[in-house]
């Protein structure tokens, strides 16, 4: 990301100390995972990962691989199918109520001809899926749907293949349907876990993969329940204000009565007093980190601050 | 400041250290990790925060654990007998009245109180019931679809005696 680009700018005087990202500085920290050293956590098992652009992986047939940072931003998704049959989606999209981890879900099963119940997805989990930009625009259905799909398209090929491999017949003649590859000649069938065989196979995938036609689809277009609903209606889903990590803090912030407003004169000390909260000041930014919701509220309403607010436009 | 530190939770007496003017929904959330029970106004606005206090519905964050210490409260976590669920909480799946969920706990537990006050509710007292309860994502009529559906399922399940509804 280019930390330069400006999305949008205000022209506001700045009429005190400025504030840490007015000076633009750099960030603080740098995210970066190793995907090499996430995949040996997925396990034995097969593993698709789809590349929006992936040049450097597909056309050089040098065998050259993408670097980290390369792979990182070049991948949509991922799939991987454990050795119990378990399908685990890995996308970067993340469910706030549009239900896309239930129209996910379902575009992955017609691709793979595997049941819904035998799907699972892991959404926007920074340390496990892929970078994306965002869940926003509704760019969700026209660009991670086909994106999945292919993976799991992929997946379903690979897995009709190493079915032709090991039964040494021609891989046209096999069919896939709800989590198996059959052989109808031979009445022979093989879950799709079985198919790697204690060793991790990868394939990566990029655009052209080809797709159901929707004249085909059996799941998508389907009214199916909300995925994961019971967790909803008996309370038991965690949003994020639901969890709780080993030392995490709760930050209230000191709201200005107005907008633009600076802060003339603010006395802390009421605050600070309180056990267990910190008071963080950045210019005319006011907050407090607390270890608990309850004592951060009560310590942002000790802070005593004057602020200088200029007349309001109507 | 008097201290709460039992709460008679779900059917059972649950230990917690409290002043007692500490709020019902951040106990029930931060000490006895129920988190069913939704923050979402802080106002007692929302209803996200609806919890049953003898039966009644009451907005939790506003509510004081020492209004409550002797009293029986019941969360969206109390509602399903083992596996089964309320139905109440049936019908809501059933009807996929919701997207994000964050209002169902709420909207759920305050159903409970109106189908145990009124077994057979119109349209227009369901809908003056749960006005206190917000839904942003705008399920309301699917909502209404799933209280009416509860209320049937209720009256037709009751000659069996074999529902223990709030």
């Amino acid at each position: 990301m280019n930390n330069d680009r400006v999305l949008g700018r205000l022209d506001l005087e700045i009429t005190s100390e400025p504030e840490r990202y007015e000076l633009r500085a750099g960030p603080a920290y740098r995210f970066e995972v190793d995907r090499r050293e996430f995949f040996k956590f997925l396990g034995a098992g097969i593993l698709v990962i789809c590349a929006i652009k992936g040049v450097h992986a597909q056309e050089s047939g040098s065998g050259k691989r993408p670097s980290g940072e390369e792979l990182a931003r070049d991948i949509g998704g991922w799939l991987h199918i454990g050795e119990n049959g378990i399908v685990t989606v890995y996308t970067g999209k993340v469910e706030v109520g549009q239900n896309i981890r239930t129209s996910l879900t379902q575009a992955v099963a017609d691709e793979l001809f595997v049941g819904v119940e035998k799907i699972q997805l892991v959404m926007g989990d920074t340390q496990l899926t892929p970078f994306d930009m965002g869940t926003f625009g509704s760019r969700t259905t026209p660009t991670m749907n086909p994106q999945l799909r292919k993976a799991a398209a992929a997946a379903r090929e690979l897995l009709i293949g190493l079915a032709a491999a090991e039964w040494k017949v021609d891989r046209q003649r096999l069919i896939a349907a709800d989590g198996k590859i059959t052989d109808p000649a031979t009445k022979r069938t093989v879950e799709y876990g079985r198919l790697s065989k204690g060793q991790q196979l990868t394939q990566t995938i990029g655009a052209g993969d080809a797709l159901l036609p929707a004249t085909q689809w059996k799941v998508q277009g389907q009214s199916v329940g909300k995925v994961d609903g019971r967790a909803f209606v008996t309370g038991k889903h965690r949003y994020p204000i639901d969890q709780k990590l080993p030392g995490m803090l709760h930050g209230k912030i000191l709201r200005p009565a107005a907008f633009g407003a600076t802060l003339v004169s603010i006395d802390t000390q009421e605050a600070e007093r309180i056990p267990g909260a910190t008071v963080v000041r950045d210019g005319n930014f006011v907050g407090v980190a607390a270890p608990s919701a309850e004592i951060a509220s009560r310590a942002v309403a000790a802070i005593h601050a004057e602020w200088k607010s200029e007349p309001q436009l109507a | 400041m008097a201290t709460v530190t039992q709460l008679n939770v779900n059917g059972s007496t649950l230990a917690v250290d409290a002043d007692a003017d500490a709020s019902l929904l951040g106990v029930l959330r931060d000490q006895l990790d129920l988190t069913g029970s939704k923050y979402g106004c802080g106002e007692g606005q929302c209803g996200a925060c609806t919890v049953l206090i003898n039966g009644s519905p009451r907005r939790s964050c506003i509510t004081s654990v020492g209004a409550v210490r002797d009293r029986q409260i019941t969360t969206i976590e109390g509602l399903a007998a083992g596996e089964r669920l309320h139905p109440v909480q049936q019908s809501f799946l059933d009807e996929a009245a919701m997207q994000c969920a964050y209002c169902t706990s709420g909207m759920i537990m305050t159903a409970v109180a109106l189908l145990k006050a009124n077994p057979n509710p119109s349209e227009a007292e369901i809908r003056h019931f749960m006005e206190g309860n917000i839904c942003r994502c705008g399920t309301h009529p699917r909502i209404v679809a799933a209280v009416r559906n509860a209320a049937v399922a209720m009256k037709e399940s009751r000659p069996l005696g074999n529902a223990r509804h709030e």
